[in-house]
């Protein structure tokens, strides 16, 4: 292919949120016409980058240059116009518009004050062409495929004149044919000298696809590869290498009777036949990637989503299913993944927040015993530490840390026999995340059984007893956590790379 | 995007002015205090010849004017918090009314229990077409609201409805206790019961939740539905009150008799501070949010000013409590208040 220009160049690229240095000096280079992955863990930085690269961020320091001169972004637009553009995972198609309006939507050809519809629907065509789209330019986009409307978005890229596209998680909705009508479109780009940033978990996909690859980790580039030098193994190796530091604090603690057990649970096109039993005292990670299924499982048994097939029983007595309230009565407690919209009413007081699933507990005939709930929220506030002035105060003034563990508190308070953990360090500095752990530890050795879902491997190697992994909607193994347990192992489980786990006998039948 | 809300809070810096601003109805409280001194000091300028204006006698009087609107706010006022409006209270009071004045002669239990049932039955109603069939509020109490009116005109067929006498049914309307009348006496009992099933049961402060977060209440095993159902019932059960008080004190029931009330009774929960976005609000912030709107009446009448400027100050004191609502729950940064 000759030598290439080099189109954008980043260097020393710093963003700092508070608390948190997303990207802790990130540097490389996009030639042109090069396909470029960018891999790495969740929370990596790899989101962060994008925004940066977008004009969605600023940077905090570094240098940005497209053509050999430094850019600074203030919004999307200013990046539009000089040639980056960028497909999101969630697509931003308006489904009442025609085809063709949403090709050009805030790009519509004008003629004076009017649309000029004729060069609209000319210039429609002509893109459609370009990606090999068999669809009328006067077709509802709404009534289109998922991965047509992907299409849209990238034909909507070409209207801008994209010299780069970054495509975030591009086919994680796609079928394996719409992802092959995809990589072809890919290849027709490149030719045209457009460059594309390829972002994705599945990594047979990256190493198809890339010229070269970069792989993020903690907020670094940790190294940019050639395809050539480049195997799944040492991508993962690269992926996860970090040290652990002394972070985790599980103690043993005594296994008791079980006390959940999920029985062949489906949910038609999320996950499927899933088995697995979990007994008093046990911690137990799930472990996939992002879109495996892992928060849909956990989301399931707790009642909040429905599902067709299977069951779920605690402590010998099986739930109806679809009913969070039956599922708490019966004992399940829930700390979803994203506490600001599942977890917390940020504007309304500690206080609430936290006596909210206990407060028919702390009331007589529907009235609250404002002594009671407000001793039983001053107890948790000292029994783990959430630094607050008062419980007084609201949710959403607390750092991320404090509001995970008034999530936590919630739950405690009506000493669940499982408690689920969604994602439960995730946004939270490393000193709350070391107290979530030992909290959970002491839980478990208290006889509550506890369910860890987790996208970093350490945590889950760190603090569980055994690790389930799964990966698109299946359970791919089970294994009891020891000295010996590669954490290749259980990512080429996670990755769905053939062979898997080997099941240990510790840990009840997984499907 | 991420981490908006990380900052770490040691000790709440606000100062004392910024802690009282930050209570609900506070900003009512200090536009009251501000308007009261006001027609105190111009009321014996503008009319030498009268005695100014007594605030004491006149807390009564304004109370009482503002019975109908105060006892439906207080209701309302539930319903608001859970992110949800009802448009329809002025027709159903009308409707209600109608309903009472001919009820009065199956005797006192019938006209009043009678009015109350039919006003939650109109209230459930709207509660089934909002959380049961998950409607938009707005909407949907803006079209039963019409139906109601409608209502009202057919069932009175044009005319008003003029009640027999009956001495115990008006006394509700007409009777006082000392100098206190019946009507303040009850708005001062609903106003009592709001605030305590608001501040004190479970079901209570589940509506904040509700309103502050609808998918966290849900992860919380609380069914919004119900509740918000019966947000609605309990308005449509204070509004059948408030037309027993309003047919009792005029003995007529016409088809025009609460048109446009909804807008002041609105005004009166929002002035209060209450959120119309949800998850916000006093029954406190009502009674001084309805005290306001009495009071802007009675006073401008002793200042001798136009009806319809009062109407014009009302409508811009709503906007700009509307408004400071809004940038506060977003975040707005006043242009003069950005840090360099």
């Amino acid at each position: 292919m000759g030598e290439r220009k080099t189109f954008i160049t980043l260097d020393g690229i710093i963003k700092l949120f508070p608390g948190v240095k997303a990207l802790d000096g990130v540097s490389f280079d996009i030639q042109e016409g090069e396909v470029h992955s960018l891999c790495g863990e969740n929370g990596a930085g790899k989101s962060t980058l994008i925004k940066v690269m977008t004009g969605a961020h600023r940077r905090d320091s570094g240098h940005y240059l497209i053509d050999g001169n430094e850019v600074d972004f203030h919004n999307t637009q200013e990046a539009i116009a000089l040639g980056v553009s960028c497909v999101y995972q969630e697509l931003s198609i308006a489904p009442q518009l025609d085809v063709a309006k949403n090709l050009f939507i805030g790009n519509l050809p004008m003629n004076g004050p009017l649309v000029d519809h004729k060069t609209l629907y000319a210039k429609a065509k002509e893109i459609l062409a370009e990606l090999d789209m068999p669809v009328s330019p006067k077709t509802i986009a709404g009534e289109l495929s998922v991965g047509q409307q992907q299409m849209i978005e990238i034909g909507r890229a070409l209207t801008r004149n994209a010299r780069l596209i970054i495509m975030d998680e591009p086919t994680s909705s796609l079928s394996e044919k719409e992802a092959d009508t995809l990589f072809s479109i890919i290849r027709k780009l490149q030719a045209k000298n457009i460059a594309i940033v390829y972002i994705s978990h599945k990594l047979d996909e990256v190493l198809e696809l890339s010229d070269r690859i970069t792989v993020i980790r903690d907020g670094k580039n940790i190294i940019s590869m050639d395809k050539a030098d480049c195997t799944k193994e040492t991508l993962i190796a690269h992926m996860i290498g970090r040290s652990l530091e002394n972070l985790y604090q599980k103690e043993p603690a005594e296994i008791g009777k079980q006390v959940l057990e999920v029985k062949n649970l489906t949910r038609k096109g999320v996950f499927q036949d899933v088995s697995f039993t979990l007994k008093a005292g046990e911690i137990v990670g799930f472990f996939g990637l992002v879109g495996a299924g892992r928060s849909e499982i956990m989301r399931a048994i707790f009642g909040v989503d429905k599902y067709q097939s299977g069951e779920v029983v605690v402590d010998g007595k099986k739930l109806r299913g679809g009913s969070p309230a039956q599922s708490i009565a019966a004992g399940i407690g829930f700390c979803t993944e994203d506490r600001k919209q599942e977890g917390l009413a940020l504007r309304l007081s500690i206080l609430l927040n936290m006596t909210l699933v206990k407060l028919p507990l702390l009331s007589t005939l529907g009235v609250i015993n404002k002594q009671k709930q407000r001793e039983a929220a001053d107890e948790y506030m000292k029994s783990i530490s959430i630094k607050a002035p008062s419980v007084t105060q609201l949710v959403g003034n607390l750092s991320g840390g404090n509001q995970q563990k008034v999530v936590v508190a919630k739950w405690l308070m009506i000493n669940p026999k499982v408690l689920i953990v969604d994602e439960p360090t995730r946004g939270i500095d490393v000193g709350s995340k070391s107290e979530i752990y030992g909290l959970l530890s002491n839980l478990a050795k208290s006889g509550m059984a506890i369910i860890v879902v987790s996208s970093e491997i350490e945590e889950i190697m760190g603090i569980c007893d055994d690790v389930v992994t799964i990966c698109e909607g299946r359970l791919t193994g089970r294994v009891k956590i020891t000295e010996s347990l590669s954490r290749e192992t259980v990512l080429a489980a996670a990755l769905g790379v053939t062979g898997g786990m080997a099941d240990t006998d510790n840990g009840g039948e997984v499907g | 995007m991420i981490e908006k809300n990380s900052i770490s809070v040691a000790k709440d810096p606000r100062s004392p002015l910024k802690k009282f601003m930050g209570i609900s109805g506070s900003g009512v409280f200090i536009a009251l205090i501000i308007w009261i001194v006001l027609v105190c000091i111009l009321s014996p300028i503008v009319n030498p010849a009268g005695n100014g204006f007594n605030v004491a006698t006149n807390i009564i009087s304004v109370l009482k004017q503002q019975t109908y609107i105060g006892i439906v706010a207080c209701a309302l006022t539930l319903v608001i918090i859970t992110g949800n409006i009802d448009l329809s209270v002025g027709s159903m009071l009308t409707l209600t009314a109608c309903v009472c004045a001919s009820l009065v002669q199956y005797g006192f239990a019938a006209a009043v229990f009678g009015t109350i049932l039919v006003g939650a039955l109109l209230g459930l109603v709207n509660g089934i077409l909002v959380s049961g069939l998950q409607l938009n509020s707005f909407i949907t109490t803006l079209g039963t609201g019409s139906i109601y009116g409608s209502f009202a005109i057919i069932y009175c067929s044009g005319g008003s409805i003029v009640p027999p006498s009956l001495a115990a049914f008006e006394f509700l309307g007409k009777g006082s206790v000392g100098i206190i009348p019946m009507p303040v006496i009850i708005l001062a009992v609903v106003v009592a019961i709001f605030a305590f099933v608001l501040m004190k049961t479970v079901f209570g402060q589940r509506l904040y939740v509700i309103g502050a977060n609808p998918v966290a209440a849900r992860y919380s095993g609380i069914s919004a539905r119900r509740d918000m159902a019966l947000t609605y019932v309990f308005t449509g059960a204070a509004v059948g009150l408030a037309a027993v008080i309003m047919v009792a004190n005029v003995m007529s029931a016409k088809p025009q008799a609460a048109s446009g009330k909804e807008m002041e009774i609105i005004m009166a929960v929002v002035l209060g501070g209450t959120s119309i976005m949800g998850g916000k609000g006093t029954i406190l912030g009502t009674v001084l949010g309805f005290a306001f709107i009495g009071f802007l009446a009675n006073g401008s009448t002793a200042l001798g000013l136009n009806q319809y400027l009062q109407w014009v100050i009302m409508g811009i004191i709503l906007v700009a409590a509307l408004s400071a609502d809004i940038m506060k729950e977003k975040g707005v940064v006043l242009p003069w208040k950005k840090s360099k």
